[in-house]
């Protein structure tokens, strides 16, 4: 078990620094490097004032050399200076962290709220009308595109109807939970659209699997009714897959995320990084999107430690 | 499944008769008309003008017909790359097989999105690469297809290795054909419809991965219309005009559900031909 943490964590380690290395070489082809401004900025400087520069940001350099640089100075808790917020990167990070973790868990616990119970309403009889109309639902769920869905519910819940803000974390000068409150709910509720189809899906393939086992039969035989063997012993056999799911699933909860946040101007790590890529800011781009790769393959090994840690029929192989 | 794919043939077909319909009504999708901007669907205009006067109707189509060759182009390249690696891995076993899948499984679980957004701001001028290409439209199908590899290639190895020790393949091997020619004509022609599903269902994500890049403003690029861009327009006016938001949104939310029916469709009748 532990020799299988170690293996699964380096190789999530190595893909990591791959993907760090090719998001540096790509970020530096963004257009417009640090100097490109201020040279439209200043009529008056000259070539020689270029390459002095140059040299100071260490962009004459070659990309390697940069890259080494970089990493040495994010190893040592130095990821730069974002131009956008003219702030250090590390001081811009924080609140956008925490906004989107929030809008996660918030998407993440009702997108489970809904699927769990459809799930089971959709597996106790399959093929039967309520059973497609489920299906149907989580069909669309991610066949539509997140933007519209976004702009759809900001044109009926916050224009037609006016009950909710069409955008932002808080209203401005009102920092109240209550505020924060009212502000997540069509994100979130957006972001769990998106995604309970995938949960919806996989709980009740998972169900319509473990309820042909003899634990089953054993369940009706001694008397539950079949929503209650359903409920009490398929169900938790079938949240095992669902773990891997759910983890599996970041990485594209995390590009909703973005959309959403974009849409609804809600300040998480998705329109940091959409501004930054916007804004040609290298280094807050570069650090969130490491970050958002980082927590994405983080919450992968877990998920397969966290599987054989709840399922003890499970055995690495080391 | 008929219904998904009777919907995506007209749908094709009106996007691909879009100048032929422009000519029969006597419009035309650039013809900007100022005094005339924002109307509401009916009248002169079937379905409205968009912010500059120009038919909605047209435009929608015209940006079908770029999002369309996009989805299916892009679906074709990952197809193409999906079953390279699922076949080869498939095939080859051992290392080579447990690198690719490691990598397949790497690539499915990171942030798409935002690594996309970063390959599709890349400046190509830096490269020293020609950079005019209309509204970037193969470069898009290039982006996408580079993500959206990973569904063809699991189905293609899977496949592959339920082929791989069947008889046809051992008596082929025994006469001595070499790896590509064995790959090419007993695998590959085994492997097909699986693979041909699958890539099916990837066209719908395709189709929503360009609308999202273009959206956001780093897909297809404008006055080149796609159903992606026509919305990132319109949603400054959402509430003077809404009509120009709703209308291309349910365009792709159509052809995502039909092209992810039609895969399920064709999943289904393969799965009951397999147990036949």
């Amino acid at each position: 078990m532990s020799a299988y943490l170690v293996r699964r964590s380096a190789e999530a380690l190595v893909a990591f620094v791959i993907v760090s290395v090719l998001v540096f070489a790509l970020v530096g082809l963004m257009p417009g490097d640090p100097l490109d401004l201020q040279l439209k900025g200043d009529p008056d400087i000259t070539t020689a004032d270029v390459e002095r520069l140059k040299a100071i940001y260490g962009l004459d350099r070659p990309l390697w050399e940069r890259y080494a640089a970089w990493a040495r100075g994010a190893l040592s808790g130095n990821l730069g200076f974002s131009r956008l917020y003219a702030q250090p990167v590390t001081a811009v990070l924080g609140d956008p962290i925490l906004n989107t973790v929030v809008l996660l868990g918030a998407s993440l616990v009702l997108g489970l709220a809904i699927a769990l119970p459809l799930a089971v309403a959709a597996a106790a009889r399959p093929g039967s009308p309520l059973d497609l109309g489920i299906n149907l639902f989580a069909f669309a769920g991610f066949s539509v595109p997140s933007f519209w869905l976004a702009l759809l519910m900001i044109l009926f819940f916050a224009v037609d109807l006016g009950w909710l803000p069409s955008g932002g974390v808080h209203a401005i000068g009102d920092d109240s939970l209550a505020s924060r409150a009212r502000h997540l709910v069509l994100p979130a509720l957006t972001l769990t659209v998106l995604s309970t189809g995938i949960y919806l899906r996989f709980a009740r393939g998972a169900l319509l699997e473990v309820i042909g086992e003899d634990f089953m039969r054993t369940a009706r035989a001694k008397g539950l009714s079949h929503i209650g063997a359903l409920v009490h012993h398929a169900l938790p056999n079938a949240l095992l897959p669902l773990v891997t799911i759910v983890a599996l699933q970041l990485g594209t909860l995390l590009s909703g995320a973005l959309v959403v946040e974009v849409v609804f101007a809600y300040r998480g790590m998705g329109k940091l990084i959409f501004d930054a890529i916007l804004a040609n800011d290298y280094n807050l781009a570069m650090a969130a999107l490491l970050l958002a790769t980082a927590l994405t393959l983080i919450c992968n090994v877990l998920a397969d430690v966290a599987y054989g840690w709840l399922d003890p029929r499970i055995r690495y192989g080391t | 499944m008929i219904l998904a794919g009777g919907t995506l043939a007209l749908l094709a077909a009106l996007c691909l008769a879009a100048p032929l319909i422009a000519a029969l009504l006597g419009l035309d999708g650039t013809q900007v008309d100022l005094l005339n901007r924002l109307a509401p669907p009916g009248g002169d205009h079937l379905l409205g003008t968009d912010e500059l006067g120009r038919d909605y109707l047209i435009r929608l189509l015209e940006g079908g017909r770029v999002s369309l060759l996009v989805g299916l182009g892009g679906a074709l390249a990952a197809g193409v790359i999906g079953t390279f690696i699922g076949v080869v891995s498939g095939y080859a076993g051992g290392r080579l097989d447990a690198f690719l899948m490691r990598l397949t499984d790497v690539v499915i679980a990171l942030p798409i999105l935002p690594l996309l957004l970063i390959v599709a701001a890349v400046d190509l001028g830096k490269l020293g690469l020609a950079t005019n290409d209309g509204g970037g439209a193969l470069r898009i199908i290039l982006i996408v297809a580079l993500f959206g590899w990973t569904t063809v290639a699991r189905v293609a190895r899977a496949t592959t290795l339920s082929v791989r020790r069947r008889t046809y393949v051992l008596a082929a091997e025994a006469l001595g054909a070499r790896p590509p020619r064995i790959v090419a004509f007993h695998i590959l022609p085994n492997v097909a419809g699986p693979i041909i599903v699958a890539t099916t269902l990837t066209i719908g994500t395709v189709v929503l991965t360009e609308s999202v890049l273009s959206f956001l403003g780093l897909g297809i690029q404008p006055p080149l219309p796609s159903w992606g861009n026509l919305l990132s327009g319109a949603q400054t006016l959402l509430a003077q005009a809404p009509h120009l938001a709703v209308l291309p949104g349910l365009a792709i939310f159509i052809t995502v559900v039909a092209f992810n029916l039609l895969g399920d469709g064709l999943q289904a009748r393969l799965d009951r031909r397999r147990r036949a």
